[in-house]
């Protein structure tokens, strides 16, 4: 544990990720100007004093937005990944401990549903579902159950070889002991590390819902609709399209920078094992 | 001659090297080609066209129907392939001359009464699956009587079948031999007799048009014209900066007060529309069958506001269902002024102070959703936003949950055509998308089908737009005027014309 | 002979399952292609007369079942909207989504290869400093911003490149003009891992036994790195580059629309909104069989490489 702290990627990218975290907690005492508060007057102006990061077409502050924007982004982000892990990692579980007809009754639709392209099933479910803020959640963490449920019987299927799961088996336990007292430990790393990734995922593929129409419905700010309110002024106000996409990356960087560091750290001993 | 062009040649490509292009490219930019955005097409085939704006706009400069729409705001229907018809047994038979100097392209003969029959046949034909059969069921036989004359027989009298031949989607006629000839892919090489012909079509790409020197009317300045499909809206805005594109689209009010600035660009507004977007009221569901309420929410809106923000050009405030220029138009309907507290006192005495609802709405249309709700939280009223897709929405219209649904008529340039389909009690949902669930006018409508004499006609349809206007089952907010920025080289672009929704090519050329 | 049994034994399938599930969820979406092609104004009537001569008036099963006997037949239907073989157009614009794949894998091979190299043998040293920031923004910034960002600064700004579309004959040179910024923008977001995965695989052979080995027995560094080194490397990269190419796909679609080029992911989009069932089913179908058959061949390699997974 103490490693993290001695890596300065994962400082870097924990910095950046509790800095958006409490931008998006504290967003309604913080963020100066009401996201939505509309005045036609005042639209489309460059960065200036009054709106530090410039106005929208109905006059909306950008700064505000942005700040609320980070609410459901990070929102669905983290319950879809967390419901995405739950689900996944056990099913992973099983079929990596059981094999046989477990493992295939289990990878086979995840197969399935691996094969489609992430853009085209979250579109056809968002639209089959409707873009409410559960849809959304249900639709990432629909994503992210068959990726997960691959890395861990990935990670299990290694750990079972290991002698003292032998050992354990010999000596007549449950496979369900087995699993939570040697298994589960053992991948609990890989799951972090792969957490933290997807998460990064998670929140881009939310962000791109909301660009292309199907996500976060407007007036409610997004980083992905604001994308998309910004795209059409490209050239006239390129401050609307600019800020969201600098701050989306910036969380990115820091989920991405995170898991790398862990993934770093916890690497060399993924494979071991405790006993 | 020969001095003249070597001269005007040397020019260019001095010009050409000054600039950094190769000399070829200079001359090759002088060639007369125009090429325009365009959204996706999926089909040129008269029995297939979805869209009257994209597709027709390529349908029109390649075939013909036997009437045209006149280009300007009267919407009046003039002969094209036909020379004049008549009338006959108290409306229930038409019977067209047609012309006798029209030659397909592509050398498959001369147009006649027989491509007539054919083409609206395999329309109505059931094989076919034509979306537009619609268009032509009023007709239960056609008859070729001679090779330039042709007989409508129809099921009941009709004064506004004319309107069904015109250049609108399934009226264009198809050369039959071509059809035969061509088999699935007519759709995209169309065999027509207009003044270009079809030289490259992939129709989620890109249309290519070459001039017709055969045609029989006005031939164009253009040698080449193309339809080039950019969804990306500011892709295609990148483009046309940039010269690569010389007509695209516009939407975006600040995009178009930009280009209003621009002094390499012309901005044309249409002055013609067939489209108008309204909020239609669910009059069976309450409190929205009190027309009280329906009244105070016409106080609430203030129509100006979303225009100017919104629209800007594109826009015009509108108080009828039927836009201007439709026969029976009227201005002398009764007007909503923007009176907030005015709506808040109506709110409150019928009892609905602080009322909660929701308008489905289309996600393309957020920044009037937005206003909307800005201007009713004013008054007192929660607006809540359902945000849709446009296929979603198309089944909302034609179904009873919604309260208030934002709606949109574009339709051919016949008062019936507006009043029938969304105000007559016998197109209430589910049978139709009378989505309003209105009867308030069902007999004047009734009555202006059957009348022949069109001064009777136009007051019958002018009475049911006051009567409209009172009842207010919907809201009538603005004209949508199509525009799009040109580049200043173009020139001779003509104006609107319906249904299309877009300037005149046919005599534009480019002048550098 | 074997292997390829077991491939069609597993992949047929996975993919059946995979059209059912599309199948199924399609239909689940509100409005359906005869609404979406009449448009607002359709009245029932009109509604009922389109969807029996779409045959969507029977029950979903039925339905089904006819689907999917035509589907194993090789008929994949008509498009709905231009009623032409679903299957014929897929193929016509699948090369220009290839191609774009293709160069976008170029581009991460040849940058991200010896990025990764050089990162490994200078590890620490400012190039590998430099080049783990660059990764890092890359794989953080959302495609779609990117794309426009690019089209922005280098088609607009800088005027090198085209704004849009694709190059309709003309040399290679030209094609490559066109292609170069959307296949840059594909790329960008795999290059990180890519990268990484080099990197790191260099980092771990290096350490080995039989390179220390050649070391000891006097070879030169370069010869140590480029024989031995290297090409045991690239091994785990290869596996890892199998992986992305079904992403690649997916992010294909973005990149398409952005920079108005054909290919299968507008014509999905498109269909999509049109509620074109036919062509939605037939282009996933083409893309989920090639995605089936690069994490097969992945699988391949990374049992072979990997003997604990096996058996």
């Amino acid at each position: 544990m103490s490693r993290i702290f001695r890596s300065p990627k994962a400082l870097v990218g924990a910095a950046l990720i509790v800095l958006i975290l409490l931008a998006a907690l504290l967003a309604p005492w913080a963020a100066p100007h009401d996201p939505l508060a509309i005045d036609p007057a005042a639209g489309m102006m460059p960065p200036s004093a009054g709106h530090w990061l410039g106005t929208d077409f109905f006059g909306r502050d950008v700064l505000s937005r942005m700040m609320w924007g980070a609410r459901p982004s990070l929102l669905i982000g983290f319950s879809g990944v967390a419901l995405g892990c739950l689900i996944g990692s056990l099913l992973g579980l099983l079929a990596g401990y059981f094999k046989g007809w477990v493992d295939v009754a289990i990878m086979r639709p995840i197969d399935m549903l691996l094969s489609f392209p992430i853009v085209i099933l979250a579109l056809a479910m968002v639209a089959a579902l409707g873009p409410s803020l559960l849809n959304l959640i249900l639709t990432i963490s629909l994503l992210f159950v068959p990726r997960f449920a691959r890395v861990v019987r990935a990670e299990t299927l290694a750990l079972r070889e290991m002698d003292y799961v032998e050992a354990a088996r010999a000596s007549g336990r449950t496979p369900l002991a087995i699993i939570r007292r040697h298994l589960l430990p053992n991948a609990t790393a890989q799951i972090i590390v792969t957490c933290t990734v997807f998460l990064a995922d998670a929140i881009l593929i939310e962000a791109g819902l909301s660009f292309l129409g199907v996500g976060v419905t407007p007036p409610e700010p997004s980083w992905g609709n604001m994308l998309a309110e910004g795209r059409s002024n490209i050239l006239g106000a390129p401050w609307l399209m600019t800020f969201p996409g600098l701050m989306l990356t910036c969380t990115l960087v820091g989920f991405n920078l995170l898991g790398d560091a862990l993934r770093d750290i916890l690497d060399p001993r993924l494979h071991g094992g405790r006993p | 001659m020969n001095q003249f062009k070597r001269r005007d040649l040397l020019k260019s490509s001095m010009a050409a090297a000054a600039s950094g292009l190769p000399a070829w490219a200079a001359w090759a930019a002088d060639e007369q080609h125009l090429r325009i955005q365009s959204n996706p097409m999926n089909s040129l085939d008269p029995a297939h066209q979805t869209s009257a704006g994209d597709e027709g706009r390529v349908a029109i400069l390649v075939s013909n129907a036997l009437m045209r729409y006149v280009p300007g705001a009267k919407y009046d229907l003039a002969p094209d392939l036909a020379t004049g018809f008549e009338v006959s047994e108290g409306g229930k038979v038409y019977t067209f001359r047609l012309r006798k100097d029209v030659k397909w392209h592509g050398g498959f003969g001369m147009f006649t009464a027989r491509d007539v029959k054919w083409s609206v046949e395999r329309i109505l034909d059931p094989g076919t699956k034509s979306r537009n059969a619609g268009q032509l069921q009023e007709i239960s036989a056609v008859e070729v009587v001679d090779d330039h004359t042709v007989r409508f027989r129809l099921k009941g009298p009709s004064a506004v079948f004319p309107h069904a031949l015109a250049t609108f989607r399934g009226g264009f006629m198809m050369c039959e031999a071509a059809a035969k000839a061509q088999g699935a892919d007519y759709g995209r090489q169309i065999i027509g007799t207009g003044p270009y012909i079809v030289e490259k079509s992939v129709l989620d790409q890109e249309v290519v048009l070459r001039r017709n020197d055969d045609y029989f009317g006005a031939k164009g300045k253009l040698d080449r014209i193309t339809f080039k499909v950019i969804r990306e809206a500011s892709t295609a805005t990148l483009a046309f900066d940039r010269g690569q594109l010389d007509i695209v689209a516009m939407k975006e009010r600040e995009n178009i007060d930009r280009y209003m600035r621009n002094p390499k660009a012309e901005v044309r507004v249409s002055d013609v529309s067939t489209g108008i977007f309204l909020l239609s009221f669910n009059t069976a569901k309450a409190p929205f069958d009190r027309k009280e309420v329906r009244q105070a929410f016409q106080h609430a809106i203030d129509k100006k506001a979303i225009v100017q923000a919104v629209y800007g050009q594109r826009g015009r405030v509108i108080d009828t269902v039927v836009p201007p220029g439709v026969e029976g138009y009227t201005d002398a309907v009764r007007r909503y002024e923007h009176d907030p507290a005015r709506a808040r006192k109506m709110l409150a005495d019928a009892g609905v102070p602080s009322l909660a609802c929701t308008l489905t709405i289309p996600t393309d249309y957020q920044r009037e959703a937005v206003m909307l709700q800005a201007q009713l939280k004013a008054v007192g009223v929660t607006l809540n936003l359902k945000m849709i897709d446009r296929p979603t929405w198309f089944r909302a219209l034609g179904q009873s949950e919604h309260d208030i649904i934002w709606n949109a008529h574009f339709r051919a340039p016949v008062a019936d055509a507006f009043l029938f389909s969304s105000y007559h009690s016998s197109n209430q949902p589910p049978k139709g998308t009378n989505c309003a669930f209105y009867a308030g006018v069902d007999d004047l409508i009734d009555k202006a089908r059957v009348t022949f004499d069109d001064k009777e006609r136009a007051a019958l349809y002018s009475e049911a737009l006051k009567r409209i206007a009172e009842d207010s089952p919907a809201i009538p907010l603005t004209l949508e005027l199509n525009t799009h920025v040109v580049q200043k080289y173009v020139k001779g672009l003509g104006p609107y014309r319906v249904p299309e929704n877009a300037p005149l090519v046919e005599t534009a050329y480019i002048q550098k | 002979m074997n292997i390829v049994f077991r491939f069609l034994l597993r992949a047929v399938p996975t993919l059946l399952g995979a059209i059912t599930i599309l199948f199924l969820i399609l239909r689940m979406i509100p409005g359906d292609p005869a609404q979406a092609m009449l448009g607002a104004d359709a009245s029932a009537a009109e509604l009922a007369r389109l969807r029996t001569q779409l045959g969507l008036d029977r029950p979903l099963p039925v339905q089904y079942l006819y689907y999917m006997a035509d589907f194993l037949r090789g008929d994949w239907g008509n498009s709905i909207v231009t009623k032409t073989p679903v299957l014929e157009r897929v193929l016509e614009v699948l090369p220009s989504t290839l191609t774009l794949c293709a160069a976008a894998i170029s581009i991460i091979v040849l940058v991200s290869i010896p990025a990764g190299v050089i990162s490994a043998v200078r590890r620490d040293g400012w190039v590998d400093y430099t080049v783990s920031v660059l990764v890092f923004l890359l794989m953080s910034m959302p495609q779609f911003w990117l794309g426009l960002l690019m089209l922005l600064v280098f088609a607009y700004w800088l005027d090198w490149f085209p704004i849009y579309g694709a190059a309709e004959g003309g040399g290679l040179l030209t094609q490559l003009h066109y292609i170069a910024l959307p296949a840059l923008t594909l790329a960008a977001s795999f290059m990180g891992l890519a990268t990484r995965l080099t990197r790191s695989s260099m980092l771990e052979v290096l350490g080995r036994e039989y390179v220390r080995t050649a070391r000891a027995k006097g070879l030169t560094e370069p010869v140590v790195v480029v024989r031995h080194a290297l090409r045991n490397a690239l091994l785990s990269v290869i596996t890892v580059l199998g992986l992305t190419v079904g992403q690649l796909l997916g992010g294909a679609v973005i990149v398409e629309v952005v920079f108005a080029r054909p290919g299968v992911g507008t014509m999905i989009w498109d269909a999509i909104l049109q509620r074109d069932y036919p062509q939605v089913q037939a282009a996933v179908a083409v893309f989920a069989g090639l995605f089936i058959l690069t994490n097969f061949l992945t699988d391949v390699l990374y049992s072979a490489l990997n003997p604990r997974i096996r058996g």
